[in-house]
C-alpha cells in the first residue's frame, strides 16, 4: 500500500534542517537500538556506541536526499541496511588501524557473519524491543507512580497480581485497569511510530 | 451481571471517576479480568521485549554529542510543560466512588449515548436549568494526549462562538478532575447514519432537505472563518420533532421523489461534532501531517495531508449526499489506506448509474461536489444551499385531490424542481440534453437573462463584452457568459480579483483575438489571483520572444495566474506555435475534461510553491509538451508538490517529450492512473533539461530523474516502443535512459509489471496530418491487446465531449 499520507513525519521533518526537535527526538529513538544490535554483534560497549554515532550522523548527512518509500521497504529496514554499512566501514578502519599489530577485534565479528535473515530477525527484535522501552519511557510521566509499578510488575517483570496488589496497596481490579490503560498508552505510541 | 465485551470495552476507557464499578467488579470476577486481559493484550506488547541494559554511559555520550553536534538551541527535547504533566497526574488521581452513573461536576449522568475515535457522550441533566443535556468528554486515552485534548478544547471555543439553527449549541465548558468537557444541546433523534444504517437509502427530497440544511449550518461555520472537517452521516443529527413526526416514516426510498412539501415538516438537521474543527489560519495541529478525519468522507486534499479550506467540507458533503440519495458509499473499501487512494485519485462510479431514478442535475450536483481539485467544486455552502433550496422551493403543491394519486402528485413535483434546479445550477457540462419535463416553470429568478453577453452573477447589468464584465466585478464575483459568441476581444488583464468566469446553461462561447489573423501581443487573460473558467472555448495565439525562462514562459500562457490558483473544467483551448495553453506560476492546477491543442504548443505550465498541488483529469494534451513543470531552485529540498493525473489522453505530436521538467531541485510526487501515453519513438513520457556540462548517460539520467520525482502509475497505456525518459540540453538532445518497455519502465519505480499495458494505440479519427485532434475522439484501439479499464482514451473519457459539440 501506498499512502502519501501516513509517511514519514519524523523524517520529513528531519529534513528541513531547522526543526532541531525532530533531530533530538529521532537520536533518543534510535541511538539505543543501533546500540543495541551492536552489543549483539558482540561489540565492546564504546564501539556500539559508536556505531550509533556514526549511523545517525550518515542519516543526517541523508535526510536532506533521503526519500523514504514504503513500496521500497520500511524504514526499519532502511535503517538496518545503513548499519550494516557502517558496521562495514568500521570494520576496514580498524582494520587499518590495527595492521601490523594482527588482529582486529570489529573485523572477527564480520567475519562471524550470520546468515542475512538470523541477523534481520534479530535486528527486528532489536528494534521492537527499543520501540518499547521508547514508548515506555515516553509515557511514564503521565502516570503515577502506583499505576506505572502496578503495570510495570505485573505486566513486564511478571509478579503475581495477588502479591503486586498487596505490596502496592490497591486492589486487584485497579492493576488491570492501569495495565489495561497503560498498555493502550503505549501501543498509541508504538504505533504513531511504526505509521511513520 | 457482567458487561459485554464492548461495554468492558467502553468502560476500560472511561475516566477515573467512572470507573469505581469496574475495578470492584474486576475484584471479584475471574471472567471479566480474562476479557480484560483479552482486551489489553499485554502479552503481544511485552512479548519479546524484556528490560533494557543497563543504562550505557557510552551510548549516553553517543547522544550528548549527536544532539550537540547540530547547530541547534538548546530546547532539542521539549521540556514538560509543568501545568500539563500536574494536570495529567490528577487525571488518574482515585476519585470518590460514584459508578458509572454518577455525577460530573454537577451535572448527572444518565446513560451513554456513544463513543467514537475520541471521545464519549452521555445523556445527562442540568438540575439547574432543569433540562437534558449532552455531555462530551474525551475519552481517557485521549485526554492524556495533548494534541487530543487541544484539539478538544477548540472544539470548545470554536463551537462557543456559533449559534444556528444548524449547527448542536454549545452550553458549557467545564471540568471535571481536569478532564475538560463539553455540555452541548441534547438532541432528541438518530443520526443520518444511524437512518442510513435502518432505511439503506433517503428518498430524494429527503436528501435535498438534509443537504441543504446542512449546507446552511456549514455556510455559518465557515463565515466565522472555522472548518468542520469530518462532515459525515454520523456526525450529522436529525432532530425529532416534539409531535413524533420523524422524518416521513411513510416513504419509501426507490421513487426518486423530491417531495418538496415536506421541507417544512421534516426534523431540523444538526450538525454535530466539532472535533475537527480548525480556525483557518491556525497553525496545523500536527505538524507530521496526520491525517484528521473520516477516510470515506475525506476530501481528497484531506486524504493527501494537503492544507484544506471550507471546500473540503462540501466535497464531504458531496459524499453524504451521494450515500444518502444512492445508498451506496462511493469510496468505500476494506481498507481505511485504500479508501484514502481511492479518495484521492478514482472517479466515483456515475451517481445515475447507481441509482437511475436520480434525476439528471441532481447527480451532476453531487459529482460537482466531490470533484478532486477544490477549485473545481461549488464554491461556497452558500451558494449549494441556495440552490438546493430553489429545488425544494417549487409552488406548493395544491392538497391532494381524490383523483390524483400520490405518485401523481410526487412526479409533478419533481419535474418542477428539475427544471427550476437546471436553470439554477446553469448546467453547461456533460450531455447537454435537456432536463425539463414538460412542465418546465418559468425562470424564477428576477433579473432576466439574455441571450448574449456578460452577467455578473446576482447584479443586473448586461455587458456586451468581457472586458466591461471584468471591469465591473469584484472580488470573488461569477461572471456569467451568455450565447455562443464568438466573442471578439483584447487581451484581459484582472488584477487583484479572485473569478470565476462560467458559460451558462446551454451556451458554449468562443472567444478570439479582437484582430483576426494577427497574433495577440498578450495573453488573452492574465491574472496575479484565483482564477477559474468553466465551459469557456479560446481560440488564441500571441506574439511574443521564445525563451524557456519564467518570464518567457509566463509571456507565452493563453490563461495564466501569476499569484493565484487556476482551475478549469470542460475548457477547451487553441493555441498558436509555441504558446502555452494554461500556466499557473504559484498555486494549485486544477484541469478537469479540458482539452489543449495547438501545433507545438504546450498544453500547461506550472511552476509550484511548496506543497502545491496539480490535478488533471480527463483532459486531451496535443501539442509540441503535454506538461512543463518549472521547479523552483529557492524552494527547499524537502518542500515537495504533488501532481495526480488520471484518465488523460497525451497524444503529443512531434514531440520530444509528453513532460518536461526544469529545474531538478523541488521533490514531485506523481501520481497516474488510467492514463494513455501516446508517445511515439522519438518522445519521452519525461523529459528532464540539463545544464550544458553535465553530459548526461542513461545511468546518470535516471539517477537525476528518480533523485527528485517520485513516480507511481496503475492503469496506463503505453505505445509500443516508446521512449520513456530522456535529457535535454539547451543546446539540443542529450540523451535516453535505455528502458525497452513498460516493463522496465515500471521495474525503475519498483512497481509491479502487471499496473499498466503497452500497445499499439490508434485513434480512428486521427489522420495522421493534422496535430490537432476532433473535438470529440470516437475510439481507440490497442491493435496488440485489451485497453486497460478507464484508460484515458475510453470513448466517454475523452476530451471535453458535448460542451464543445457546437463548434
Amino acid at each position: 500500500m501506498n499512502s502519501t499520507s501516513t509517511r514519514v513525519s519524523l523524517l520529513m521533518r528531519m529534513r528541513d534542517s531547522q526543526d532541531r526537535e525532530a533531530w533530538g527526538e529521532f537520536v533518543q529513538r534510535y541511538a539505543p537500538l543501533i546500540h543495541a544490535y551492536g552489543r549483539h554483534r558482540g561489540l565492546q560497549d564504546a564501539d556500539a556506541a559508536d556505531l550509533a554515532q556514526e549511523v545517525l550522523r550518515c542519516v543526517a548527512r541523508s535526510a536532506a536526499e533521503f526519500r523514504y518509500d514504503p513500496a521500497r521497504g520500511s524504514f526499519r529496514g532502511w535503517l538496518y541496511t545503513v548499519t550494516r554499512n557502517e558496521l562495514r566501514k568500521m570494520a576496514v578502519r580498524n582494520d587499518r588501524q590495527a595492521s601490523g599489530t594482527g588482529e582486529s577485534a570489529v573485523r572477527q565479528i564480520l567475519e562471524q557473519q550470520p546468515d542475512v535473515a538470523t541477523d534481520e530477525a534479530e535486528w527486528t527484535r532489536e528494534y521492537q524491543r527499543n520501540l518499547f522501552h521508547w514508548a515506555a519511557a515516553k509515557v511514564r510521566p503521565e502516570f503515577r507512580e502506583t499505576s506505572w509499578q502496578a503495570f510495570w510488575r505485573t505486566a513486564v517483570v511478571g509478579h503475581d497480581i495477588n502479591a503486586a496488589a498487596t505490596e502496592l496497596n490497591v486492589t486487584v481490579g485497579a492493576i488491570y485497569i492501569a495495565r489495561s490503560r497503560i498498555t493502550a498508552r503505549i501501543r498509541q505510541e508504538i504505533e504513531a511510530v511504526e505509521r511513520e | 451481571m457482567c458487561p459485554t465485551r464492548e461495554q468492558l470495552e467502553t468502560m476500560l476507557a472511561l475516566p477515573p471517576a467512572l470507573q469505581a464499578s469496574l475495578e470492584e467488579h474486576l475484584g471479584t470476577c475471574q471472567a471479566c479480568r480474562q476479557l480484560v486481559d483479552e482486551l489489553t493484550d499485554v502479552g503481544s506488547l511485552v512479548a519479546e521485549r524484556p528490560s533494557a541494559e543497563p543504562k550505557s554511559a557510552h551510548l549516553q555520550r553517543a547522544i550528548q554529542q549527536l544532539l550537540e553536534h547540530s547547530e541547534a538551541p538548546a530546547t532539542v527535547v521539549p521540556a514538560e510543560n509543568e501545568a500539563a504533566s500536574t494536570a495529567r497526574l490528577t487525571l488518574l488521581a482515585p476519585i470518590d466512588r460514584q459508578g458509572f452513573s454518577g455525577k460530573l461536576g454537577m451535572y448527572q449522568i444518565r446513560r451513554l449515548i456513544g463513543q467514537g475515535g475520541m471521545g464519549i457522550v452521555f445523556e445527562a441533566y442540568d438540575p439547574l436549568l432543569k433540562r437534558t443535556v449532552a455531555i462530551k468528554m474525551l475519552s481517557m486515552l485521549t485526554a492524556l494526549n495533548e494534541e487530543a485534548k487541544v484539539r478538544f478544547l477548540r472544539e470548545a471555543q470554536a463551537a462557543a462562538a456559533l449559534t444556528h439553527e444548524n449547527i448542536v449549541t454549545i452550553h458549557a465548558v467545564d471540568e471535571d478532575n481536569g478532564i475538560p468537557f463539553l455540555v452541548l444541546q441534547y438532541v432528541a433523534g438518530e443520526s443520518l447514519a444511524e437512518r442510513l444504517k435502518r432505511e439503506g437509502r433517503l428518498p430524494l427530497g429527503e436528501a435535498i432537505r438534509i443537504g441543504a440544511q446542512v449546507a446552511r449550518g456549514l455556510a455559518a461555520i465557515h463565515e466565522k472563518g472555522l472548518i468542520h472537517r469530518d462532515i459525515k452521516p454520523s456526525n450529522i443529527l436529525l432532530e425529532e420533532m416534539s409531535d413524533g413526526a420523524v422524518s416521513g416514516k411513510d416513504e419509501r426510498p426507490g421513487s426518486g421523489d423530491p417531495r418538496p412539501t415536506r421541507a417544512q415538516h421534516g426534523p431540523t438537521v444538526k450538525i454535530a461534532d466539532f472535533g475537527l474543527v480548525k480556525n483557518i489560519g491556525d497553525e496545523p495541529l500536527s505538524a507530521s501531517g496526520t491525517v484528521a478525519g473520516t477516510p470515506e468522507f475525506m476530501s481528497p486534499e484531506q486524504a493527501t495531508g494537503h492544507a484544506v479550506d471550507a471546500r473540503t467540507d462540501l466535497f464531504s458533503l458531496g459524499v453524504v449526499l451521494y450515500a444518502a440519495s444512492s445508498g451506496v458509499s462511493p469510496f468505500r473499501s476494506d481498507s481505511p489506506l485504500l479508501t484514502m487512494d481511492r479518495v484521492r485519485e478514482t472517479k466515483p462510479r456515475p451517481l445515475q448509474e447507481v441509482e437511475p431514478t436520480l434525476p439528471d442535475w441532481f447527480c451532476r450536483l453531487v459529482h460537482r461536489l466531490m470533484a478532486k481539485g477544490p477549485g473545481l467544486r461549488i464554491q461556497s455552502a452558500r451558494e449549494l444551499a441556495k440552490l438546493l433550496e430553489q429545488s425544494q422551493a417549487g409552488p406548493p403543491i395544491p392538497p391532494p385531490r381524490p383523483l390524483m394519486s400520490r405518485r401523481l402528485l410526487a412526479l409533478t413535483a419533481s419535474l418542477l424542481v428539475i427544471a427550476g434546479l437546471a436553470v439554477a445550477l446553469g448546467i453547461y457540462y456533460g450531455r447537454g440534453e435537456s432536463n425539463g419535463g414538460p412542465d418546465k416553470r418559468p425562470e424564477p429568478a428576477p433579473a432576466k437573462k439574455p441571450a448574449a453577453g456578460f452577467m455578473i452573477a446576482g447584479r443586473r447589468d448586461v455587458h456586451q463584452d468581457l472586458a466591461n464584465a471584468l471591469m465591473a466585478a469584484s472580488d470573488n464575483d461569477v461572471i456569467e457568459v451568455y450565447g455562443n459568441g464568438p466573442y471578439r476581444t483584447v487581451p484581459l488583464n484582472i488584477a487583484g480579483k479572485r473569478l470565476t468566469i462560467r458559460a451558462m446553461a446551454e451556451s458554449r462561447p468562443v472567444f478570439r483575438s479582437k484582430s483576426p489573423g494577427a497574433r495577440a501581443q498578450e495573453p488573452f487573460l492574465q491574472t496575479d489571483a484565483d482564477l477559474r473558467l468553466e465551459g469557456l472555448t479560446i481560440h488564441w495565439s500571441i506574439e511574443a520572444p521564445l525563451g524557456k525562462s519564467e518570464a518567457n514562459m509566463l509571456a507565452r500562457c493563453i490563461v495564466v495566474s501569476t499569484g493565484g490558483q487556476v482551475a478549469l473544467a470542460h475548457c477547451r483551448i487553441v493555441a498558436g506555435q509555441m504558446d502555452v495553453c494554461v500556466g499557473a506560476s504559484t498555486g494549485n492546477l486544477e484541469l478537469d475534461h479540458c482539452h489543449f491543442a495547438g501545433e507545438k504548443a504546450v498544453g500547461a505550465y506550472w511552476r509550484p510553491v511548496a506543497g502545491a498541488h496539480l490535478t488533471a483529469d480527463n483532459c486531451v494534451f496535443e501539442g509540441r509538451i503535454g506538461l512543463s513543470v518549472a521547479t523552483r531552485a529557492e524552494t527547499a529540498r524537502s518542500a515537495s508538490a504533488s501532481l495526480v493525473l488520471t484518465h488523460n489522453t497525451w497524444v503529443v505530436d512531434k514531440s520530444i517529450q509528453l513532460m518536461m521538467f526544469l529545474g531538478t531541485k523541488q521533490p514531485l510526487e506523481l501520481t497516474t492512473r488510467g492514463n494513455l501515453f501516446d508517445n511515439t519513438q522519438h518522445c519521452s513520457l519525461i523529459g528532464v533539461m540539463v545544464s550544458k556540462k553535465i553530459e548526461p548517460t542513461p545511468d546518470k539520467l535516471i539517477g537525476l530523474v528518480r533523485s527528485f520525482i517520485n513516480w507511481t502509475e496503475s492503469g496506463n497505456l503505453h505505445r509500443r516502443g516508446a521512449e520513456y525518459l530522456s535529457a535535454q540540453r539547451p543546446t539540443g538532445v542529450g540523451a535516453s535512459a535505455e528502458i525497452a518497455s513498460v516493463a522496465g519502465w515500471l521495474k525503475l519505480w519498483k512497481l509491479p509489471p502487471e499496473h499498466s499495458v503497452e500497445g499499439d494505440i490508434r485513434f480512428h479519427q486521427r489522420d495522421g496530418k493534422s496535430a490537432i485532434l476532433p473535438p470529440r475522439l470516437e475510439r481507440v484501439d490497442n491493435e496488440s491487446g485489451p485497453v486497460p479499464a478507464k484508460v484515458g482514451a475510453d470513448p466517454d473519457r475523452v476530451g471535453p465531449g458535448a460542451a464543445h459539440h457546437s463548434q
